[in-house]
């Protein structure tokens, strides 16, 4: 679990969204630190977005309750989306206006200095200021849309796939910058399927899957809890007992004499005592990768539930 | 690949596509029909209003559809989805163009049958060719509005674009008529089979352009090569080397936004601006010329322009959820709303006031001098802003932008409908109406947080609705009160009045009229008049011999004339000229006797009014049996006939009692085979009053109103004590609408209901409006006091 001591920004508690014919989130509970980088995985369909709508005041939950900067989404959502940066999967911008233009008009519902914050940030992204937004790229307009979420130096950036249709400079470079909002204590509640990028900068990530919270951990300790195990078999059939607790299967996947599984609280006791059991060739244990854990929490084939 | 699937499946998406219109059009086509319908139905403009609205429904598809099929796809991109399909272009067009053909042609269908139920379509070769250029001029709209859909990039430019190029086939056929017809010397219009022939040339130029410019809006684009210093400016721009632009000084929230809907809706603005202008022109100088136009061009511009402003009002941000943009920022619903309402709202307000200065200050003079301009003037503009109110309404419920665009002008005309149906026939009170005309903005203003979120739920739908049902049926609150909580008659009364309408004595038989000979307007000497007015007096007897009806007081002349020949008569009687006297003594006998015989027959009558003339002219006879002389001069034995007939109170009582009873029994059976509610009672008309009704139409309240008037009126022709109570006689006075002075009350009310026939100036008067007025008076205790003088 996050860590507890640090303020949270963001806190849900037993939050349920339902939709005709599908349970969105399913009595979901995260607390996200101040001054972290946050990131929310799960594959598609898996409540990212509805719990970011929620969380932004754009849908009422079924049940249960979130806050975000102390404010209740459901009764002072446009005090939240004033004092947060958020920017949507596909955001809406208006393609009759300039570069520039949407950045002068969007500057006067904010304090002053956006403006300028706000031409930094397009120039940094080399974005030309006199151009119709309905004529740029789908990367340049989400410089556009990132450029006008950070420019009035919000402390919470929510961003609902990001990186989307940027190039790899630019996507490390708004990364490194991500870092650097979050080293002055501002907070980033990052949505990708990036992972590479998440495992570069995130604090802690949150799985979800299926409308309920696989994962909520912190990077460094999801790293050592978590070990990708491959046994090498003499002969596929052979059996391997469940080992003993804490350790949990995430997932487990048979590839002809090799079973490779991802586990958490996997330790070397429990890898000598397979080693030592007729069949097995040999137990290989490493740090699962981010995209192995992920693999693993939304594939299944295992006991894996942790919160 | 299966053609023939392909083919099916681009149907279903091309019909799929223009249902929400088709379901639309026709409903709220039905809805208007049937609220005229609520209205009376023999109301030949109620008849002519439901036919422009089943012409105007497959006209407004007709407008739209292009905008729908193509302008929105392409604006979507899905256009270029489908093109990369692989699928002939000129499939997807004719496929397209064929859909929109039998949507149309659907429509037309509807409005056919709606023709054919009505049954009331008189067919003269005359009318069939002036409304057969309608449906022709539809689908040479419908080409035109694909054609231009297909050549223009914004769905928005292209409806606009539309309305002026509907009218090229009748503008066409005006030039040819104008052409062939030079040496005319009286203006007509061209010949509806000119005017199709000119629609018919127009649909085939339009298909060629259809298939044409959708050829080449799907075919592969072509890359422009700019001009060498364009071409410069965009090198320097991708090199960084750009200059950046200057906007301007930071404005607030409030400038910002207006400069930003008015910039984002610039073309739509333009466009309706100038159909309001030109609108406004024909309109002056229509007026100005009194000249009549079969078709209102002008007003329909005026009222489609206004509704388009009304819904580009949430539409010019819904398109792509522009909105969005303001809503993730979490900029306050009611800014919005304002910047939103006040570019389109100045527009309007401005060209209206403008062209109504323009009318009464500089307008020619017949139109600087037309009587009542500025009510007139200021009614339009405050039917422009109903106009506005409904469809900005319709822009925010409807979220398709194309079909909104549609729709709205549609739902603008039903506050008109339902709310002349309220006015007219339940009686709410224009400042009810008017409050409920202008609450589609507070609608849309509590349910802008919502729209901005796209929170489209059930619970959104539910408060659409239930602000629609608050806007509709507010104004029949009143109606529907009074309904509930105002007494109608009582049991115990109702029991009483059927009783004395079961008495076969008391039969429902109406008055009938006498007339006098014509003779009696060539007034001759002195003593021919006598001998005229006693052939006049024989006359009227044998009349009264003729029939046994009741009399009745349906004309002044006759009954009025022998009153006043008999007050002569009895003047004369104090003159010392034996010879004039006897003649005159001779009149005055007649004449009294016949009044007495008149009053007994008006007694008989069924109808109130004539009980009240016999009360008045019984008050005349009490003045003259008053006078010293006129004992002597009728003799006793004709002295006591008059007199006990003046004396019977209890007769009086029962002929009024009979007379209410028979007054309510008519108008209640009349009321129930009327669809209108009868406008009399008792002979008196029921307008005006003291409960504000009117008393036209509205059958139920009406009903209930009438009835308790005929109770008020029962419980004092029944009445047997010394003096009706003041009460009664307010009330009375209240239910009809008359000054109580009438009823003895206040200063001066001596002089009108008559306590002593010496006081009053009451004088006999066909159709007094003071009903019952004269009841249980003083005059009567005087009339007893001819016989019973200890009375």
């Amino acid at each position: 679990m996050s860590n507890a001591n640090q303020e949270a920004v963001i806190e849900v508690s037993q939050l349920t969204v339902s939709f005709p014919g599908c349970d969105a989130l399913r009595g979901v509970d995260l607390q996200v630190p101040r001054g972290t980088v946050f990131a929310l995985l799960g594959e598609n369909g898996a409540g990212k977005t509805t719990l970011i709508r929620a969380l932004t005041g754009f849908l009422h939950p079924n049940s249960g309750s979130c806050r975000v900067l102390g404010l209740d989404p459901t009764v002072e959502a446009l005090e939240i989306r004033r004092r947060v940066g958020y920017v949507a999967d596909a955001p809406a911008l208006y393609d009759w206006m300039r570069v520039g233009e949407i950045g002068w008009f969007t500057s006067s519902f904010y304090e002053a200095g956006f403006l300028d914050r706000y031409r930094e940030g397009i120039s940094r992204y080399g974005v030309p200021e006199d151009r119709k937004i309905r004529h740029l790229s789908k990367g340049q307009r989400a410089k556009v849309a990132l450029a006008l979420a950070v420019a009035h130096d919000p402390e919470l950036l929510i961003l609902d796939e990001p990186t989307s249709g940027l190039d790899p400079l630019v996507r490390r470079e708004f990364l490194e910058s991500m870092l650097d909002r979050v080293a002055t204590g501002r907070t980033v509640l990052l949505s990708s399927h990036q992972i590479a990028e998440v495992e570069r900068v995130a604090d802690s990530v949150a799985i979800l899957h299926a409308g309920k919270f696989q994962i909520i951990e912190s990077l460094a300790s999801l790293r050592d809890s978590v070990t990708e195990v491959t046994v090498s078999l003499d002969d596929p059939l052979v059996q391997l007992p469940l080992p003993d607790s804490p350790a949990i299967v995430m997932s487990d996947r048979a590839e002809g004499r090799q079973r490779q599984m991802v586990m958490r609280g996997f330790n070397s006791e429990a890898a000598d005592q397979w080693r030592g059991r007729p069949g097995v060739a040999g137990v290989t244990v490493r740090s699962a990768t981010l995209d192995e854990v992920f693999a693993a929490c939304v594939r299944g084939n295992g006991n894996a539930s942790d919160e | 690949m299966n053609n023939r699937l392909m083919i099916q499946r681009l149907w279903w998406k091309e019909l799929r596509q223009l249902l929400p219109m088709l379901i639309l059009l026709p409903t709220i086509a039905f809805l208007l029909t049937a609220l005229y319908l609520l209205n009376d139905n023999s109301n030949q403009f109620n008849w002519s209003a439901g036919v422009a609205v089943f012409l105007g429904m497959p006209g407004l598809f007709a407008v739209g559809a292009g905008a729908l099929l193509v302008g929105q796809e392409k604006e979507m991109r899905t256009i270029q989805w489908l093109a990369s399909l692989p699928i002939r272009p000129q499939t997807i067009v004719r496929i397209k163009t064929a859909a929109a053909v039998v949507g149309l042609a659907i429509l037309w269908v509807i409005s056919g049958l709606y023709f054919l139920w009505r049954d009331r379509y008189d067919t003269p070769m005359t009318d069939i060719g002036q409304f057969s250029v309608w449906p022709t001029n539809s689908f040479f709209v419908l080409f035109a509005g694909i054609a231009i859909a297909w050549r223009i990039k914004s769905a928005l430019v292209a409806l606009l674009l539309v309305v002026p190029i509907a009218m090229v086939p009748y503008v066409l056929a005006l030039v040819l008529h104008a052409m062939m017809a030079a040496d005319e010397y009286y203006y007509t219009d061209p010949s509806p089979g000119t005017v199709i022939a000119m629609q018919v040339i127009g649909c085939l130029v339009a298909l060629f352009l259809v298939d044409r410019f959708g050829r080449a809006a799907l075919s592969p684009e072509r890359v422009r090569l700019g001009l060498p210093f364009l071409a410069n400016a965009t090198n320097r721009e991708r090199n960084g080397r750009a200059a950046p632009a200057s906007y301007g000084v930071i404005q607030s929230p409030l400038p910002a936004l207006i400069w930003q809907f008015a910039m984002q809706s610039r073309a739509l603005l333009i466009g309706t601006s100038i159909m309001l202008l030109v609108a406004a022109a024909m309109l002056l100088m229509r007026y100005a010329s009194r000249a009549n136009s079969v078709i209102p061009f002008d007003i329909f511009l005026c009222y489609l322009a206004t509704s388009w402003l009304g819904a580009s009002v949430f539409q010019s941000d819904s398109a792509h959820q522009r909105i969005r943009f303001l809503a993730d920022r979490g900029l306050s619903p009611r800014l919005i709303w304002l910047t939103r309402q006040i570019v389109p709202i100045t527009v309007i307000a401005a060209i209206a006031i403008a062209t109504l200065l323009l009318a009464s200050l500089v307008g020619p003079a017949g139109l600087k001098a037309s009587p009542g301009l500025g009510t007139m003037g200021m009614l339009a503009i405050a039917s422009l802003f109903v106009v506005f109110s409904f469809s900005q309404w319709a822009g925010q419920v409807i979220t398709s932008p194309i079909v909104s665009m549609v729709v709205a002008p549609l739902v603008s005309i039903i506050p008109f409908t339902a709310y002349s149906f309220s006015v007219v026939t339940l009686g709410s009170p224009l400042g009810l109406i008017s409050i409920a005309a202008f609450l589609p903005f507070l609608a849309t203003f509590l349910s802008t947080r919502r729209w901005m979120d796209r929170r489209f739920g059930k619970r959104y739908w539910f408060t659409q609705g239930g602000y629609a049902a608050i806007v509709i049926l507010m104004p029949t609150f009143p109606h529907f009160m009074a309904l509930a909580f105002e007494p109608g008659m009582s049991r115990q009364v109702r029991k009483q009045i059927e009783t004395v309408v079961a008495n076969p004595n008391n039969v429902l038989r109406m008055p009938v009229e006498l007339v006098l000979d014509k003779d009696v307007e060539n007034e001759r000497p002195f003593v021919s008049f006598v001998r005229t007015w006693n052939n006049q007096i024989d006359s009227v007897r044998s009349q009264f011999r003729a029939t046994s009806a009741p009399i009745g007081i349906s004309s002044q002349g006759p009954i009025l004339k022998i009153l006043a020949i008999n007050l002569m008569a009895g003047m004369s009687l104090q003159q010392s000229d034996s010879a004039v006297s006897d003649e005159h003594l001779d009149l005055f006998r007649r004449s009294m006797e016949l009044l007495s015989d008149m009053v007994v027959r008006m007694r008989t009558s069924p109808q109130v009014v004539d009980q009240d003339f016999a009360d008045s002219i019984e008050i005349a006879m009490v003045r003259q049996m008053r006078r010293t002389e006129t004992r002597a001069a009728l003799g006793e034995e004709r002295y006591k006939l008059v007199a006990a007939r003046l004396a019977d109170t209890q007769a009086r009582r029962d002929a009024r009692v009979r007379s209410v009873a028979l007054s309510w029994y008519n108008y209640d059976s009349q009321s129930k085979f009327s669809r209108v509610p009868p406008s009399q009672f008792g002979g008196y008309d029921l307008q005006g009053g003291g409960d504000g009704l009117s008393w036209k139409n509205g059958k139920g309240l009406a009903h209930r109103r009438v009835a308790r008037r005929a109770e008020n009126l029962w419980r004092m022709a029944d009445f047997s004590g010394d003096e009706v109570p003041k009460e009664w006689l307010l009330e009375v006075a209240s239910d009809w609408g008359i000054v109580s002075t009438y009823y003895g009350l206040g200063s001066g009310g001596i002089y009108y209901r008559v306590d002593s026939v010496d006081d009053s100036i009451a004088v006999a008067k066909k159709g007094s409006n003071a009903i019952a007025n004269q009841w249980y008076a003083g005059w009567e205790k005087q009339a007893r006091e001819l016989l019973y003088p200890s009375n």
